[in-house]
């Protein structure tokens, strides 16, 4: 998309905005359009770059430091949760769960599950080790971590979350999920529901 | 100490440049740092509304929730390219051959003649355009500042050259959205260029588009909560059915366009100013 027609697309979305809910599919299918689909076409989504270009620190639910380079070498699966989210991060968590159940009874993965706190400051490390818990997480293969909240604002700039605390305490945000190759570039973005299981399957196999 | 030198040598430099590309003195500005401009602390009203609890805990009404601003600063102007400059000269990771991108898509400085040349289509007195987000954020921290939130950019754009709060007045309204329709010129004028308003910032409508730091947070694809059903909390979420006024269609404009964006994005037409706590202390937070 055109940078300078992204005044269009403002147009475009009010139009379809206008309408409300009866414009649901078309404002799905905007939404679509506008995180560029599948990055299975090329470049990939954030530019093609490595996420492993973020040099920042993270905490994980061990209380260790860790950083996005030490998860280099292997396919990962990305995406942003807090832990007193009471709707969509229970179900997100769980999909993942149900998408990483799916790899290990077919043919084995060698995929890691990297959740990332929108909540860093009330994310400690046993917040994190309970979720882990309360979900039923192999904390091998899963890794839950927050970092400061200026680094995690720019993690959800650069996987395209869209966040906004509000009134009470909570978080409404994007669901997002990134399939993201051994080098860390990501392959493949989807906002929404994590239900369409073999898709996300699909597309793990494709960068394993 | 390093950094903090640094960042120095770039402050001074920007000191200069803006000595060079001001016609008007910064002295104009009411108080504040050189450059800034105090907006008192206020409110601000979103577009959007909010989920909050009914009278039991059951129910969740949806209402506009007004957003308590602090006191803060802002700059009087947009950064322009002579102020990008002295940046990208002393961060060379921000130059046009070498941004990573993760931080900037193809288009970034297009504009420019060069890695530290803006040349003729990008005047030292005009707004920078074609920046991304992760720039503009980064040119604010190298400065100990950041961009300003959506709450205070909009708080500080409800005035005109009198009145600290226009947003009642239609005839204000109907100014900026005639702004708006305006083409990009492919030459941007100096900023300070179309009107200064009553805290003493220039240029908030009518000139380019600005970044915000939570330029992210229009949810156009819809909440993650607070509904049952998860689509419906997508796709009617804020902005849709739930915008609080529509009258104010340029606000609204705004809303979209941000919600258009991404971190990466860069266009033609989209600059950035910066702005700090007025109680934080000097120097870039750890």
């Amino acid at each position: 998309m055109s940078r300078a027609a992204a005044l269009l697309v403002a147009v475009a979305l009010m139009g379809l905005s206008a309408g409300a809910c009866t414009k649901r599919s078309e404002r799905a299918s905007a939404r679509v359009a506008n995180v560029g689909g599948s990055g299975a076409s090329g470049a990939g989504e954030a530019g093609g770059a490595s996420l492993f270009e973020m040099h920042f620190p993270l905490t994980d639910q061990n209380g260790r430091t860790r950083h996005l380079r030490d998860f280099a070498g292997q396919p990962f699966v990305a995406s942003m949760i807090y832990t007193n989210c009471k709707s969509v991060c229970p179900r997100t968590a769980a999909d993942l769960k149900a998408l990483d159940d799916a790899l290990r009874t077919t043919a084995g993965t060698s995929t890691r599950f990297l959740l990332f706190s929108l909540d860093p400051e009330r994310d400690t490390p046993e917040a994190l080790r309970a979720f882990a818990a309360a979900h039923d997480l192999d904390t091998t293969r899963w890794t839950l971590m927050a970092s400061s909240p200026d680094d995690m604002r720019t993690l959800a700039a650069v996987l395209d979350v869209r966040f906004r605390p509000d009134a009470e305490m909570e978080i409404a945000h994007t669901a997002v999920i990134a399939i993201c190759d051994a080098k860390g570039v990501v392959r493949h973005r989807q906002v929404g529901a994590a239900d369409d299981r073999a898709a996300l399957v699909a597309a793990v196999r494709a960068v394993e | 100490m390093k950094a903090m030198r640094a960042r120095a040598v770039v402050g001074a430099l920007a000191v200069a440049v803006f000595g060079l590309v001001c016609v008007h003195a910064a002295g104009a500005a009411v108080a504040g740092a050189a450059g800034m401009a105090r907006i008192a602390a206020g409110e601000y009203r979103p577009l959007y509304r909010q989920p909050v609890p009914g009278a039991n805990r059951d129910t969740i009404l949806r209402r506009v929730v007004p957003v308590h601003v602090a006191a803060f600063e802002v700059g009087v102007h947009a950064v322009t390219n002579g102020e990008y400059l002295a940046f990208v000269r002393e961060h060379p990771e921000w130059r046009r051959s070498r941004v990573s991108r993760l931080w900037a898509d193809e288009s970034y400085l297009k504009r420019w003649a060069g890695d530290l040349e803006p040349g003729p289509r990008a005047p030292l007195g005009a707004p920078v355009v074609e920046v991304s987000w992760f720039a503009a954020r980064a040119y604010c921290e190298a400065r100990g500042e950041r961009l300003p939130t959506v709450a205070e950019w909009e708080r500080a754009a409800t005035a005109d050259e009198t009145r600290r709060d226009a947003s009642r007045d239609p005839e204000f309204l109907d100014r900026i959205r005639k702004f708006y329709s305006h083409p990009t010129p492919d030459v941007h004028p100096r900023v300070e260029s179309t009107f200064r308003n009553a805290w003493g910032v220039w240029d908030l409508h009518g000139l380019v588009w600005e970044w915000t730091l939570d330029f992210n947070s229009a949810l156009v694809s819809g909440e993650s909560r607070g509904d049952a059903s998860l689509e419906r909390g997508l796709y009617c979420g804020a902005g849709a059915s739930n915008a609080s006024d529509f009258g104010d269609y340029a606000a609204f404009m705004r809303y979209a366009f941000r919600a258009s964006l991404q971190a990466r994005y860069t266009t033609a037409n989209l600059g950035f100013r910066a702005a700090r706590d007025v109680a934080a202390p000097k120097g870039k937070k750890p």
